[in-house]
């Protein structure tokens, strides 16, 4: 067992709106060891983005709130720092990459200082120019972006290659975490292959951990050792990535997941949706939060919440396997 | 298809220039603008600054002649050289009172749309108060309180203006700092501040620009308003409204009295607000081809 980079425990995070309070996160625990990516799948809206800036801790300060929980990154809590502490940790030990290219670059700086402000941000202005211009060379011939091309602005740029830029932003102070939130959703499929490659390869190169973000099973199965799939703002399965896909011990839910995927093989099925929509959030069912789409439900499930049970390193939250 | 950097560079240039400049009402306003600052730069090289204060008994009320291309006024001083000289004043008034009103506005706006919570609420209900007070009104009280002079007609003028602006520029701000690229720069770890001067402000530029072009019209027509009524700069300085305010006694017998000063501040309002017009529909990424 390597050593664990993040640890989040015991995770909990409202939203209080007018329409009262909205429980996004709920009693979430995983952690990520050195080096390895953690795969975080779930529907729009079942938490995924909300635990991400969470770990950031860029929620908005007026309406977002931690309940319970810690997130102890190299050995300290993230929820027990300053705010100015944060500045050093944010883009330095951990950053992110967003998921829309086209609006996550500043459209009126060019690519050159978007980079160099990212180091800069982080240097304490020891740096001497040649040095930042040669970091930001470096990390543009990384993500295969012409160094001749730097002094553009974004809008020159094809989505592809804004993300490209997003990433090199991302990595050119090389962070010990990479939170990726749906960094290939806005591309095309080709696009996506390439990204994710490159993602990856990077991420061998500079060794840094990540938290893969994606509702792509595809994408989580090629890039992820471990995957935690989230619903209703809980994470209700989590095992290494090829226990995910094999096997018979699962959530219904991942087993929806995976039913509602369209496969290319030649034994082509129907797909099966999973019916129903996820639960209102400011008013979570009392028991299991999947009790009322799930094809097995029984009367504890609606009152009973079910404990996670583990085997071989196989995390399940469901009365079934209780 | 493939373009190098400096057609690009270029392209990306022209496109706001020649949607400006086929605009035919900004052309027009920019005209307008130029004529005035000329007129304002180089007022000593056009018309001697003695005869602006000069009088001559023996040539009152004259209409426009060669030695007197506007006429002279009631005290026979020539109203060229008076009209010229008097474009320094209101371009000094006009651009002066927008700047400062930006920049405490602006400040106050900014802090107000990033920060938002209590900060937000302290000056904004602060400035409402202001605003509650007709802008005219306010700088009239403040006016005749410090005395008119040149400076307590700019001071009374920009109280009037800063609320206006710390509006307009908070609800920008507030539009800006929703972007997704302010998310990832605080993701990356710039600090509040940073983000504000490198990341909003320039991005809410655009607007706070065309905004300050027609405010500097609106402040020129004010100060030329309030010293038509004797509150703002006093005769003999010959400021365009304070020009108005003598001539109006003599309508009937010299109507050029009132033309000229008259057509100038014209020439500056509109010129300055087409401008803002132009600005606008140039910069509307929405009207873009």
């Amino acid at each position: 067992m390597s050593e664990i980079l993040l640890n989040v425990d015991d995770l909990s995070i409202v939203y209080k709106t007018s329409a009262g309070e909205v429980r996004a996160v709920n009693n979430v625990s995983f952690a990520i060891e050195k080096g390895k990516t953690l795969g975080l799948v779930g529907e729009t809206g079942a938490g995924k983005t909300t635990t991400a800036l969470g770990i950031l801790r860029l929620l908005p300060v007026r309406t977002a709130e931690y309940r319970s929980g810690t997130i102890e990154f190299e050995g300290q809590n993230l929820l027990a720092l300053s705010d100015k502490e944060m500045y050093g940790i944010r883009g330095r030990k951990i950053s992110m990459v967003f998921q829309d290219p086209m609006t996550a670059l500043n459209p009126i700086m060019t690519v050159n200082d978007q980079i160099a402000e990212a180091i800069r941000f982080h240097s304490d202005g020891t740096l001497k120019r040649e040095e930042v211009d040669k970091r930001v060379n470096d990390i543009l011939e990384l993500v295969g972006i012409p160094a001749s091309r730097k002094k553009e602005y974004p809008h020159q740029f094809s989505g592809g290659m804004k993300q490209r830029i997003v990433i090199a932003i991302a990595l050119v102070c090389e962070p010990a975490l990479l939170i990726a939130d749906e960094p290939t959703s806005a591309l095309d499929v080709t696009m996506q292959a390439q990204v994710l490659a490159m993602i990856m390869e990077l991420k061998k190169k500079i060794n840094t951990s990540m938290l893969m973000i994606s509702h792509d099973l595809g994408v989580i199965a090629r890039t992820c050792d471990d995957v935690a799939v989230m619903y209703a703002g809980e994470i209700i399965e989590m095992a290494p990535t090829d226990m995910i896909f094999t096997g018979n011990r699962h959530h219904p839910y991942t087993v929806g997941l995976m039913n509602s995927l369209p496969g290319v093989s030649g034994n082509a099925k129907r797909l099966r949706p999973i019916e129903g929509m996820m639960p209102d959030p400011t008013d979570l069912p009392a028991g299991c939060k999947f009790a009322p789409r799930c094809p097995f439900c029984e009367e504890r499930c609606k009152t009973e919440l079910p404990p996670c049970t583990e085997q071989n390193g196989h995390l399940v939250r469901c009365h079934r396997f209780a | 298809m493939k373009m190098n950097k400096k057609a690009r560079a270029i392209k990306k240039n022209a496109g706001f220039w020649y949607r400006f400049t086929r605009n035919k009402s900004a052309i027009i306003g920019l005209v307008a603008v130029s004529i005035v600052v000329f007129a304002a730069v180089f007022a000593n090289l056009i018309a001697p600054s003695e005869d602006v204060l000069k009088q001559d008994y023996s040539a009152i009320m004259q209409p426009p002649s060669k030695e007197h291309l506007f006429g002279t006024d009631q005290l026979g001083r020539d109203l060229f050289a008076r009209v010229i000289y008097g474009s320094r004043y209101s371009l000094v008034i006009g651009v002066t009172t927008s700047l400062v009103a930006l920049l405490i506005g602006g400040t106050l706006g900014s802090v107000a749309g990033y920060f938002g919570g209590a900060i937000d609420n302290i000056i904004m209900r602060i400035l409402d108060v202001v605003i509650s007070i007709p802008a005219v009104l306010l700088a009239l009280a403040i006016v005749s309180a410090l005395g008119a002079s040149l400076v307590n007609l700019m001071l009374a003028l920009t109280v009037a203006l800063v609320p206006g602006v710390a509006r307009l520029v908070r609800s920008v701000i507030l539009t800006v700092a929703e972007e997704d690229y302010v998310e990832a720069a605080k993701a990356y770890g710039a600090s509040n501040f940073r983000i504000l001067l490198r990341y909003i402000v320039p991005n809410a530029m655009g607007t706070i620009i065309i905004s300050t072009t027609i405010n500097i019209s609106y402040m020129i027509l004010s100060a030329a308003g309030l010293s038509f009524i004797g509150m703002g700069i006093q005769p003999p300085d010959p400021e365009w409204g304070a020009l108005l305010g003598d001539a109006k006694n003599y309508m009937r017998q010299a109507p050029h009295m009132l033309i000229f000063p008259g057509l100038f501040i014209l020439l500056a309002a509109l010129g300055f607000s087409l401008i803002g017009d132009g600005l606008r529909d140039a910069l509307d990424p929405r009207l873009k081809d």
